[in-house]
This record gives C-alpha cells, structure tokens and sequence, in this order.
C-alpha cells in the first residue's frame, strides 16, 4: 500500500513535468548559467582555479536545486492538489516519499548535464570513475532533496516562502554539501585515497538516514493545509 | 508520539552503523583518522608556544582579554535592554486595550 | 513574574559582580598567559548555546506532537537564547584563538558546525517573524533538525583532529583553574534561566494581547 502511494505520487508528478517540461528546462538552464557564471569569475587566462570543481559542481546542485524545489511546490498551491493529496486515504510518510523521488528525479536530470559542463570547463577528471561520482552524488542529493521537500512542503502557505525556503535549507544542508564536495575532491586526486573516500561517503550516507528519518517522523505533524 | 519516537530513535540507531561511518572507530584504529587528517591542516606543527615566539611577532593579551568581556557585557546587556524594551511595549498595549475594553470603546 | 524572579536577579548580579575578582585570582595558563581567562565566558556561553538549542529543540518537537502553544512559546525564547549566547561564543572565541592560536578562525569541524548551528537558529528567528501565520510548526520542524546538529558539535572534537581543545579538557581541571569556571558556569546558568523566563513572559504577554483583541473584536 505505501509502496503503491508512493508510485502513484512519483508517476503523477513525473508525468505533469514530461507534459510541460517547464521545471525541467528552467532549473537546468539556471544551472548552466550557474556553472557558466562561476567560469566566468573564476577561470582566468583559460587556468581554472585548482580543485574549484568539485565546490563548483555541488553549488550549482544546491542552487538548482533550491529552485526546483520551490517551483515544484509553487505548482502543487497554484493547482490546489496539495489538499487533495492530504486528504487523500494515502499514508502522509508515503506522499513525502512519492515527492521526495520526484524531486531526486529531477535533480539526477539536472546532475547529468551538470556534471560534463563543469568538466569541460573547470578541466577536472569528473568522468574519470563514473560509478563513484554517481554515488556520491546520489547520496548527496537524497540528502539534500530529504531537508528540502520537506521544507519545501512545509512552506508551500508560509508568507515570503521564497526567500525563507532557502533561508531554512542552507544551514541544515551545509553538511551535506560540505560531505559530497570533499568526497568528490578526493575522487578527483590523480591516486583516490580510499580510506578518505569511504570516510566522507558513509558520513553522506549518515546524514541521508538520519534526515529522511527525521522527515518521515515529522511530515505528517507538519504539513497544514 | 512515544511509540513514533522510539521508532524513529532506534531507526537511527539501527541503520547509522551500516553506513559504515562509526565514530568509535575511530578510537583503537588510528589508519582512518591519520588518512582523513592528511587531508586536514597540521595545526599541531605550526602551533609555536607563545613563550618560544620573538617579541615582535607577540600580540599584546590585553586588548583581546578586554575586548572579549566588554563583548559578553555590552551583548547581555543589549539582549535584557530589548526584553525589557518588548515587554514594557506589550504591556502598554495590554493596558490601553483594557482600558478601552472597561469603556466598551471595542466590539 | 514568579516570586523567585526577583531574588534570583539580585544574586545573578551578585555573582556576576563577584566573578570577575575570582577570575582574575585564577592562576595563568602556562602556554597562553593572560588571553587564556576568556576561557572563563567561552566555555560557559558555549555550554549555553548549547543548552538553549537542546531546549529549543524539545520544546519544538513537544510542540509539533501536542500543538501546545506553551511549548511554541518556550522554543521562540530559547531559539532567541541561542543566537545571543551563540554570538557571545562565536566572538569570544576568535578573540581568543587570535593570541593562541595566530589565526581568528579555522575551518574545522567544531567551529563550522557551531556556526552552521548558530545560523539555523537566526533563520529559525527569521521565520518566525516572516513566515506569517503557521510559522510556529514549521519553525518547529526547523528547531528539530537543527538540534540533531548539536550532539554531533560536542563530539566532534574528539574524533577529529582539530585545533581546538577536545572534551577531556574540563573534567581534568585543577581546582585552581575548576573554581572559577564552575562558578562563572553557574552564573551563566541562572542568567540562562532568568532570560528564559522574561523572554517566554513576553511571548505569554503577548498571547493574552491577542487573545484580547480577538474577544474585543468579537
């Protein structure tokens, strides 16, 4: 039963975005101009700053994904179907999970244009062990996309939610980001000390199980219609 | 809420240590943190005793001491002065709105 | 104001009055000289930082789970507490690591998470006095998340190599040093304490204003 309100919430949600593709092609054009951005300020005479790319790489995730999160929210209180998913006869945990997935989901899109543009452009071998980066990114957009639906969510009637979402988000992600910035720094070493790698990784993966569980167990109390 | 609560607490409990970060062991094997600290400053080589410093390169104590307590004082003060100031405010709304209230000037 | 509002003031001034002579009768920190009695505000305003988020954070989940607006009330005051005593910890220390030190701060685990703590409380204030009506349970939500953060300040010393002093510092004080900490400590307490209760008084002051204004109004 949770399992299917899950799905049911992530294929609804991935099924509007397929139909519009208006977060989809915003957030990902904001994240390229991001990326661009930081080029522009800091690569200079085609030398880009040591080791920036790994930094660069998870503001621009954190950026995007910041406004993913808000336009994601802003949609479901444009269309009202916020209450009705409430009041749906579906676990509320279940509802939290189905858009969590939504969110990773559009986040991982974004990751996958991301992650060639900044290494093109800041030289950094980011594609040299894809398996390790993807999981390092991955656990750090659960992480990241765990504090933030939840926020998200619970701003959705808040006055000023705009400016206060990432007001909120920033803080209690910070370690997140902190995490998967060294964990990819010390993939990007020319010899990966695995010892350094497994350190800041399982940190990720503590800080992914601590928040989703802490935003399972407070959903439901939060969420008001 | 309790039964949620222990759920929650022992979830945590439960899976933290297969993500494999344990901070206890950090304690007996010393490989992990010697491999996380190369990547961390040395402050303990660049920590020079104040004694073993030349003269001109010592900061006077002084200032900083007394700025720190000067800091501690004038904060608590200004944090009291503001709850004294909110309080004193709500209470003369509190007081006005039942003045009027006794006059039935409301409602 | 509860009866022992008043007397507790005046032996809080007392001991804030007394502490300074005990302070200065403490014995010099052999490496760090005269710099080193900031010790004696640091390390009780951290404590309180502390201690005020841990109470912030109860309080918030005692509210988000029962709905009563004592707990709210409770949360706002200490969230308040934590941003003062917070920027109290956060200023004394560098003053203090700048002699000890040679640096006014370092990137290490115990300050940025002290920091990265801080600000959750400033935003937790923040939304409080933005967010508009419902602000209180989400930011409660936001206390709960950022008190998962403070166990993991304390610790973080002893399993890291940092450059700040780790955990087992305090209980092995010598007497001599041991006094006037713990008293500047309980002195620090029973200001925690006091500021508590005035600042939760003018959140209930306040509830009772509303409360007025909506039976005016009916």
């Amino acid at each position: 039963m949770f399992a299917r309100v899950v799905w049911l919430v992530l294929r609804k949600d991935l099924m509007v975005e397929v139909r519009s593709l208006e977060i989809a092609y915003t957030t990902l054009f904001f994240a390229v101009s991001c990326v661009l951005v930081f080029a522009f300020a800091l690569v200079q005479e085609g030398q880009p700053p040591v080791d920036g790319a790994a930094g660069i790489l998870w503001i621009s995730i954190a950026f995007a994904g910041t406004l993913a999160l808000g336009r994601a929210f802003e949609r479901e209180r444009q269309s009202e179907t916020l209450r009705a998913l409430l009041l749906a006869p579906a676990a509320r945990p279940a509802v939290y999970v189905g858009k969590l997935l939504g969110i990773i989901t559009l986040l991982v899109a974004g990751e996958i244009v991301l992650v060639p543009l900044v290494a093109l452009l800041f030289q950094a071998p980011l594609l040299s062990r894809p398996i390790w980066l993807a999981v390092i990114l991955l656990s750090g957009t659960i992480g990241f996309s765990a504090v933030g639906t939840l926020f998200a969510a619970m701003l959705v009637r808040a006055r000023s939610r705009d400016v206060l979402l990432p007001v909120l988000l920033y803080p209690i992600t910070v370690p997140v980001i902190i995490a998967g910035v060294r964990a990819t720094a010390a993939l990007l070493q020319p010899d990966v000390d695995a010892e350094i790698l497994r350190f800041w990784l399982s940190l990720l993966v503590c800080f992914d199980i601590v928040f989703v569980t802490l935003a399972l167990w407070t959903f439901e109390s939060l969420m008001t219609d | 809420m309790t039964k949620r609560t222990c759920v929650a607490v022992s979830l945590i409990w439960i899976l933290s240590p297969s993500s494999g970060f344990n901070p206890g062991e950090f304690g007996p094997d010393w490989a992990v943190p010697v491999a996380v600290y190369a990547q961390q400053p040395e402050p303990v080589d660049e920590f020079v005793p104040i004694d073993e410093l030349p003269p001109q390169d010592q900061l006077p104590a002084a200032p900083l001491l007394i700025a720190a307590y000067a800091f501690v004082v004038l904060a608590l003060f200004a944090y009291l002065l503001s709850v004294a100031r909110r309080l004193g405010r709500v209470q003369r709304d509190l007081e006005r709105l039942q003045a009027e209230l006794k006059r039935g000037g409301l409602g | 104001m509860p009866t022992w509002f008043t007397p507790a003031t005046a032996l809080c001034g007392l001991m804030f009055a007394v502490s300074p002579f005990l302070i200065a009768n403490a014995p010099y920190e052999s490496t760090m000289g005269l710099v080193q009695k900031i010790f004696y505000v640091h390390l009780p305003s951290a404590w309180m930082f502390l201690i005020a988020a841990i109470v912030c954070g109860v309080a918030s989940v005692r509210f988000l789970f029962r709905g009563d607006a004592r707990h709210d009330r409770l949360a706002w005051a200490a969230a308040e507490l934590v941003v003062l005593f917070g920027i109290v910890t956060l200023v004394t220390g560098p003053l203090w690591a700048r002699k000890a030190w040679g640096v006014w701060w370092q990137w290490d685990v115990r300050l940025t998470a002290s920091l990265i703590g801080w600000m959750v409380s400033v935003a937790y204030l923040l939304l409080r006095k933005y967010g508009g009506p419902g602000s209180d349970k989400l930011a409660a939500g936001l206390a709960l998340f950022g008190m998962a953060n403070v166990p993991f300040i304390y610790i973080s010393v002893n399993y890291w190599r940092t450059i700040h002093p780790t955990t087992s510092v305090v209980p092995t004080l010598p007497t001599s040093f041991g006094l006037p900490l713990w008293f500047s400590t309980v002195t620090f307490l029973l200001l925690f304490v006091l500021l508590l209760r005035a600042r939760v008084r003018l959140e209930e002051q306040r509830a009772q204003l509303d409360s007025l204004y909506l039976s005016a109004d009916a």
